[in-house]
């Protein structure tokens, strides 16, 4: 429908035409869509060996959509606004398919682009939804899907922008910039994600409570939630403040997740060159005044009573800072609009919040437990995007 | 400060590991501290990131710096009201480039290294090409890299002539003539291994011109990012500019920017040598020291960097140390191979779209 020079376009399932929608959120043959690839995941072998898969194998179980569906079957007036435009990130494999699924919930007929790189996870699944979009039950639910993979262009890029109602623009600042660029409808809704950073908070007093066994189980929540992308997913700590003063508990939480660290990961020599490059030229910008421990490379933390903030996003690959308050209302100067996730243990999530309110901290758009900085859930970056890719109707 | 003296009337290849690293170790760890006071953004490093200077006791605990730093800010340990020049790496193909301070006491430095560890090449007997403009040594850019190996071989040879013309083509007529008049005498051409691919070669084979067997010698060095583009190795480029220009030797040296002087000269048998004025340690993944035969990240050390803290850095290169004092060359110390840079980190997260 759209496109003068379609021919650039790889389309991997689904049509350029749709032919339905708008629809109900939480509609009944969307849920029953979703259930069908959650047993297509689990039962294949394929699948067995990419964590992340299986995780979004179990997301999008009936049982676990209508739990989010609770959250939502007040709205007896909502349905979708017509089509969306998802733009994923080329380098977080399964990120594409959590969108399609707010996307089909929230009604509409979605266009996904899906990641250039061509990774395992996403050949599985489009073979998955090729599958099932062969057998006649959903029909009508593959009429409002298109897949597609094209090499960066903005022409592309902006013809698909012109014709749709929302987009959601995954992929940082320069993404979104970019993507602002391009021509819209009047109306079209953008769900941006900007480039965001994300810490944790921990008691420390609260911590000297527990036994070997939890401790170790908490350090390896934190663990999944560093580790597992080299700390470049937004919504992973990259420091660590402490409330309290048991400098032994803080010391056994490092050891422990040393512990898993040394392990579990493996830093190749091209990650091994980008940490120490990125930390040296970390120090250098800005005069910095931290004191490292790089004893063992694959777990540095890094000290500082007084850091500044500004340029946060560039320590990776298990790189922490550590900073020490004595209130949590000193938390305030390390916080600004890019602070996505507190990931949190010992504290209230109230306590938090009355901080938030208190200190008037724009940023903070999400406080969950240690262990569950990358559980993806609709309200995401402060946004409820299921609500925001579905129209309200007045009665 | 530094024992010089010791330095540049030595054997570059001469001491063995046990006689060399004591010797090493003090005059780096000089080196080091003179930088830490010398050198505010060096210093901000150290503090930040390494233990006290003076209670170092291995060369390999000494502080590095990696060498983006070079790019990304301007690293310089003397005055700036002094003479100091400013320097930026010949690479053309990256976005960025090293800026490297510069000045006359280091460059001199520099210059004699240089002529010191290819004096069992050149000497006094042999005349000298450059793939260079002959109005090259009174530019400003003679201060650079190429400029110090230029003077520096100049020194060291006899007769020296510019291969390149004022309209930037090989003059093949000068090679020529200087041949017929003087056979079976041992010459040396020098020149950056890119424009001695690009410039020579490509000229060469232009022009159709192939020259027989003659005693000359090729030196080059640097840059081999290009060449690996090309999918061209040392072996390959070695076999075909010996086919095309009839030569006896050619030597390959690795240096960088930041190290000037000190370059690394590759031996008879293909390898590599750490000279006095150098060390090398290759680093794994979890930047402890690799065995010797484990491949790694190369960290360079040398004894010639003043005006800027270049003594001692991680470099994006990937290499093997084959052996300690028992190269079947006969040179003493470390040998080792380069096997290119180290790819690009697979960047994980939920930034950046292509």
């Amino acid at each position: 429908m759209l496109l003068e020079n379609g021919k650039k376009i790889k389309i991997i399932v689904g049509k350029f035409n749709f032919k339905d929608g708008p629809n109900d959120i939480f509609s009944e043959d969307i849920i029953l869509l979703l259930n069908e690839i959650s047993k297509e995941i689990l039962n294949n072998k394929k699948c067995k060996k990419f964590p992340d898969l299986i995780t979004f194998g179990f997301w999008c179980r009936k049982s676990n959509i209508n739990k989010i569906f609770n959250n939502y079957n007040f709205f007896k007036n909502r349905m979708g606004r017509g089509t969306v435009l998802h733009i994923t990130p080329s380098n977080v494999p399964t990120n594409f398919a959590y969108s399609m699924v707010f996307g089909l919930l929230s009604g509409n007929n979605n266009i996904i682009r899906l990641p250039s790189k061509n990774f395992l996870q996403v050949k599985i699944l489009c073979e998955i939804l090729k599958k099932l979009s062969t057998k006649k039950i959903f029909k009508k639910s593959f009429q409002k899907l298109l897949l597609i993979k094209y090499q960066n262009s903005d022409l592309i890029s902006s013809e698909l922008s012109k014709n749709v109602e929302a987009r959601v623009i995954w992929g940082g600042d320069s993404t979104v910039k970019k993507f602002k660029t391009f021509e819209t409808k009047p109306r079209c809704i953008d769900l941006s994600f900007a480039n965001r950073y994300s810490i944790s908070l921990i008691d420390s007093n609260k911590l000297a409570k527990l036994n070997a066994q939890n401790l170790s189980s908490l350090a390896k929540k934190f663990y999944n939630d560093t580790y597992t992308m080299d700390q470049f997913g937004c919504s992973s700590p990259n420091s660590i403040f402490w409330l309290g003063k048991n400098n032994f508990a803080k010391k056994r939480f490092w050891f422990e997740l040393s512990e898993i660290v040394n392990k579990e990961y493996n830093l190749d020599l091209s990650g091994a060159n980008k940490k120490i490059s990125n930390l040296m030229n970390f120090a250098l910008n800005k005069n910095k005044r931290f004191k490292a421990k790089i004893d063992n490379f694959n777990l540095i933390t890094l000290k500082s009573k007084k850091i500044n903030f500004d340029n946060f996003e560039n320590i990776n690959f298990g790189t922490f800072l550590e900073i020490d308050l004595n209130d949590i209302n000193n938390l305030k100067k390390y916080t600004s609009e890019k602070l996505q996730t507190i990931t949190y243990y010992g504290i209230e999530f109230k306590i938090i919040k009355k901080f938030i309110i208190n200190n008037k901290i724009k940023g903070i758009d999400r406080i969950v437990p240690i262990g569950r900085a990358f559980d993806l859930t609709p309200e995401w970056d402060g946004l409820d995007i299921i609500s925001t890719l579905s129209r309200t109707i007045g009665i | 400060m530094i024992d010089y003296k010791t330095l540049y009337n030595s054997d570059p290849f001469g001491l063995e590991i046990k006689k060399k690293d004591p010797w090493y170790l003090t005059n780096q760890k000089k080196l080091c501290l003179y930088h830490y006071k010398n050198s505010n953004n060096y210093k901000l490093i150290i503090d930040n990131i390494f233990k006290n200077i003076s209670q170092v006791k291995k060369i390999s605990n000494l502080p590095f710096i990696h060498t983006s730093l070079f790019k990304n800010f301007d690293l310089i340990s003397t005055n700036r009201d002094q003479k100091v020049s400013t320097f930026s790496s010949s690479g053309t193909t990256s976005s960025k480039q090293s800026k490297i301070n510069l000045d006359p006491k280091t460059s001199l430095l520099q210059t004699k290294a240089l002529s010191r560890i290819f004096s069992k090449i050149i000497n006094k007997d042999k005349d000298i090409f450059f793939i260079e403009k002959k109005k090259f040594l009174k530019s400003r850019e003679s201060m650079s890299a190429k400029g110090a190996a230029i003077k520096g071989f100049s020194q060291l040879c006899n007769k020296k002539y510019f291969l390149l013309g004022s309209d930037n083509k090989i003059n093949f007529t000068l090679l020529k003539n200087y041949l017929k008049k003087n056979r079976n005498k041992e010459f040396i051409i020098f020149g950056f291994t890119s424009s001695v691919w690009f410039n020579l070669l490509k000229e060469a084979k232009r022009q159709k011109i192939k020259i027989k067997k003659n005693q000359g010698i090729l030196i080059h060095g640097g840059g081999w990012k290009k060449m690996y583009d090309l999918r061209v190795d040392n072996d390959k480029f070695k076999k075909k500019i010996k086919s095309v220009f009839g030569l006896k030797h050619v030597y390959n040296y690795y240096g960088m920017i930041e190290q000037t002087g000190s370059v690394f000269l590759e031996c008879e048998e293909g390898y590599f040598h750490c000279s006095n004025f150098s060390d090398v340690f290759i680093r794994n993944s979890k930047l402890e020291l690799s065995k010797i035969r484990e491949i790694g990240l190369i960290q360079t050390l040398s004894l010639l960097p003043l005006s800027y803290p270049g003594h001692n850095i991680l470099t994006e290169d990937l290499g093997v140390i084959h052996g300690i004092d028992d190269c079947s060359c006969g040179r003493k110390g470390k040998y080792f191979t380069v096997l290119g840079r180290v790819p690009n980190a697979e960047l994980r997260g939920c930034s950046d779209v292509t």
